[in-house]
């Protein structure tokens, strides 16, 4: 009977223990780097716990984090264009938010509709716009396309607002910027692609353009007839001034009925509202076979590598399309595919060009959330991100901080290295230093303690800042290069901030493999 | 199995060049070099207006462009006081290009006017036909960017023009000085990428020096240790 108890005993984990991990360190920390804003201790533990189904799960029921509503006008009473009090919000929520894939892939979309205060300059306008991705995160790609195309901050970057028919006596023409970008960046790209991603090629092996100007016309007057929102006590016009809460609405007076042939030689009755002229779009869009691979390797690139195969891209873009763009399963699919996934093996053949280089956000982020760090909503986080090329909400163009189709060395795609240059470079390694050896910012507090305390003995340190940064598999050459600094350097925490040093600026963290 | 080929390369080759290079020597050669020469470029990226820049002022002509501009034509009131090319025809610059303008008059700036990128000479009936080879991706403001930069409009290119002369210009080791070829102050830019040569770019008021390194042995240990690594990803070696 005595025996027969501790056997059921045995079974149970041990006081403070918890159940056998179903996945290793490695595999843990890897796929957090795919799909949050950076590993920590405590989240590697809880993914080894969980498994990947499980963390989805989670992550897909997290309670939303959100940013807060800044007044439209400043205390002088002209337009409040200060960003700084929702940016610091924004870093705080990527650093102790529970949310973290609903972010990353709300940030995600943000690059790809890209909306800049550069000429969107209301400070208010913001919150509701990232609202926009934060809540379509885990919808449906049709569900992004319409909220962003009804959006004020969009109508005003992109034109959409306020967009008249042709007025002949004026002798103007419906705006077609919104037009192009829907179809260039937005939904289809500029060549009509195969299931895989790669190019439809001509008889002559010339990339298929997706559409032509005479597309972009027809598509500009699809789309007239929107305007804002109109704002409290005031009244409606045709042309309403910019308001930033709430969706545009229609003017069918300014809205162009008639016929319009569009992409695909589609053909957009005449007759329609400007509201069932959308919606026609709209389902247009979806149906059109370049989105699905168009939308999916870029989402793969963002996540998990700049380079996918075109397989990969091909049983993502299978998922887009046989879901109408479930991000959800879309999502899912990118993170658990056995291409994302074939570097959790340390003895499977590594592909040398996985991987995709740390942009200055999550690099940023990363380096904070693997050094324990607390952050206020006061943190000056973005000054780094703004020096080395992502400034938050500021990307320089419609283009983003980084085209999707930025080359490196050999013709490999490498679109983050489009802002990785000599500056940024040395940049990035003297903001490690900054968090080493001072300080971020005024309130953001970074607690080394974890790896001073193995600092006793300079393998056990290497190796526990692999596994905290590293995904538990640092090379030899690094583990050779930290030992040497570490070796160097005289009290505990001199040898832990030694090694640091050399483990975050190299290649190898870097890159994200 | 970590390997070192692939990005591990191409993220040294940024930071390898900035541990290896004698920057320093910047403001040296732009103030004593009696031989310095250099092309300056800079891009507005499509911004400018061009047809608003230099207007043709001559009774016809001005007619013509403020019948065919519309709304968006210049007023007389809002243009330069007049200029004159070589071939002594009237031109204005907008209002607020007063120094351009006079330097036109003193003959120290030229107007290379109705330039774009082409494939090949084409008609307005030929492209109305659609018979003529024309650049790719034509009304693509991204695309027409970067063609800019490439000098190739039939397509894509991986390096830009200045990035090709400057392949050119240090495999004759013409360039006698530790300075890079090429350099931007802009960024990273295709104009500047070569096939064997990187751009290096600064930031106006950036510091390319790796910042917390003093001459304790302890420091100097940890930029040893740094080099190295830079030196096995990148193959390159510390000057």
């Amino acid at each position: 009977m005595k025996k027969f108890l501790y056997l059921i005993l045995s079974t149970l984990p041990a006081f403070g223990q918890t159940a056998t991990p179903v996945m290793t360190a490695r595999a843990a920390a890897r796929f957090l780097d795919q799909a949050t804003w950076g590993p920590t201790p405590a989240s590697i533990a809880a993914v080894q716990q969980m498994g990947i189904n499980d963390w989805l799960a989670a992550q897909f029921a997290a309670t939303p984090s959100d940013l807060p509503d800044e007044p439209i006008l400043a205390v002088d009473g002209k337009s409040n264009n200060n960003l700084t009090p929702i940016v610091g919000v924004f870093y705080q929520n990527t650093i102790t938010g529970p949310d973290q894939l609903r972010q990353r892939v709300a940030f995600i979309l943000s690059q790809i509709w890209v909306v800049s205060q550069v000429s969107v300059h209301p400070a208010y306008a913001f919150p509701p716009y990232w609202r926009t991705f934060r809540d379509n995160a885990f919808g449906s790609y049709s569900g992004i396309i319409k909220a962003v195309t009804l959006s004020p901050a969009m109508g005003t970057y992109l034109n959409m607002a306020n967009n008249n028919k042709a007025n002949p006596v004026k002798g103007t023409a419906a705006n077609e910027n919104y037009a192009r970008e829907l179809m260039q960046l937005f939904t289809l790209g500029l060549t009509q692609l195969n299931p895989d991603g790669t190019p439809v090629l001509d008889a002559n092996q010339n990339p298929v353009p997706t559409y032509d100007q005479s597309v972009v016309t027809n598509l500009a007057k699809v789309l007239t007839g929107w305007t804002y929102p109109t704002a409290p006590n005031a009244k409606a016009k045709n042309n309403n001034p910019a308001y930033y809460f709430g969706q545009m609405f229609a003017v069918e007076t300014e809205h162009d009925s008639t016929t319009k042939t569009i992409f695909n030689n589609i053909i957009v009755p005449a007759g329609q509202t400007a509201e069932q002229d959308l919606d026609t779009v709209l389902v247009d869009l979806m149906q059109q076979p370049s989105m699905g691979p168009f939308i999916s390797k870029q989402l793969i690139q963002h996540m998990v590598t700049s380079n996918p195969s075109p397989a990969y891209v091909q049983r993502i873009a299978q998922v887009f399309s046989s879901t109408g763009g479930d991000m959800k399963a879309v999502i899912t699919a990118i993170l658990t595919d056995t291409e994302a996934r074939a570097g959790d093996d340390p003895n499977a053949q590594a592909n040398p060009n996985f991987g995709h280089l740390r942009e200055p956000m999550v690099f940023l982020t990363s380096l904070v959330r693997g050094l324990n760090g607390t952050v206020t909503t006061a943190n000056g986080l973005n000054g780094y991100a703004n020096e080395t090329g992502e400034n938050l909400f500021n990307s320089a163009s419609v283009f983003s901080y980084f085209s999707p189709l930025n080359r490196t060395e050999g013709g490999l795609y490498g679109p983050e290295f489009q802002i990785y240059s000599t500056q940024t470079a040395a940049d990035r390694a003297n903001a490690i230093s900054a968090a080493l050896y001072g300080s971020l910012d005024k309130t953001t507090q970074l607690d080394l303690s974890p790896f001073i305390d193995k600092a006793g003995n300079v393998s056990d340190l290497a190796d526990y800042i692999g596994y905290a940064f590293l995904h538990n598999a640092m090379s030899s050459d690094l583990k050779q290069a930290v030992t040497d600094a570490a070796n160097a350097a005289g009290t505990a925490k001199a040898k832990a901030q030694a090694a640091l040093y050399i483990a975050l600026t190299s290649s190898e963290y870097q890159v994200i493999h | 199995m970590f390997t070192r080929r692939g990005f591990i390369r191409v993220t040294t080759a940024s930071v390898g060049s900035l541990a290896l290079r004698p920057f320093g020597l910047l403001p040296a050669l732009a103030q004593n070099g009696s031989d310095y020469r250099a092309l300056v470029c800079i891009f507005l990226f499509g911004g400018n207006d061009s047809n608003n820049t230099i207007i043709p002022v001559d009774d016809t002509n001005f007619q013509a462009y403020s019948s065919l501009r519309g709304s968006l034509a210049l007023t007389a009131s809002e243009l330069t006081p007049t200029v004159y090319d070589a071939s002594n025809a009237p031109y204005a610059f907008h209002g607020k290009l007063t120094e351009l303008a006079g330097m036109f008059s003193s003959k120290e700036l030229a107007v290379v006017a109705n330039v774009g990128s082409l494939v090949q000479p084409v008609t307005r009936a030929q492209y109305q036909a659609a018979q003529t080879p024309v650049p790719v991706n034509l009304f693509s403001h991204s695309d027409q960017q970067l063609q800019w930069q490439t000098s190739v409009a039939q397509g894509n290119s991986p390096t830009g023009w200045a990035g090709r002369a400057a392949d050119y210009i240090e495999s004759q080791k013409i360039n006698a000085s530790n300075f890079p070829v090429f350099f931007s102050v802009a960024g990273n830019s295709l104009l500047g990428t070569g096939a064997t040569t990187q751009p290096v770019a600064i930031a106006p008021g950036g510091s390319l020096q790796l910042a917390g390194f003093n001459s304790t042995p302890a420091s100097q240990a940890r930029l040893n240790a740094l080099n190295n690594l830079l030196t096995l990803d990148s193959g390159v070696k510390p000057a």
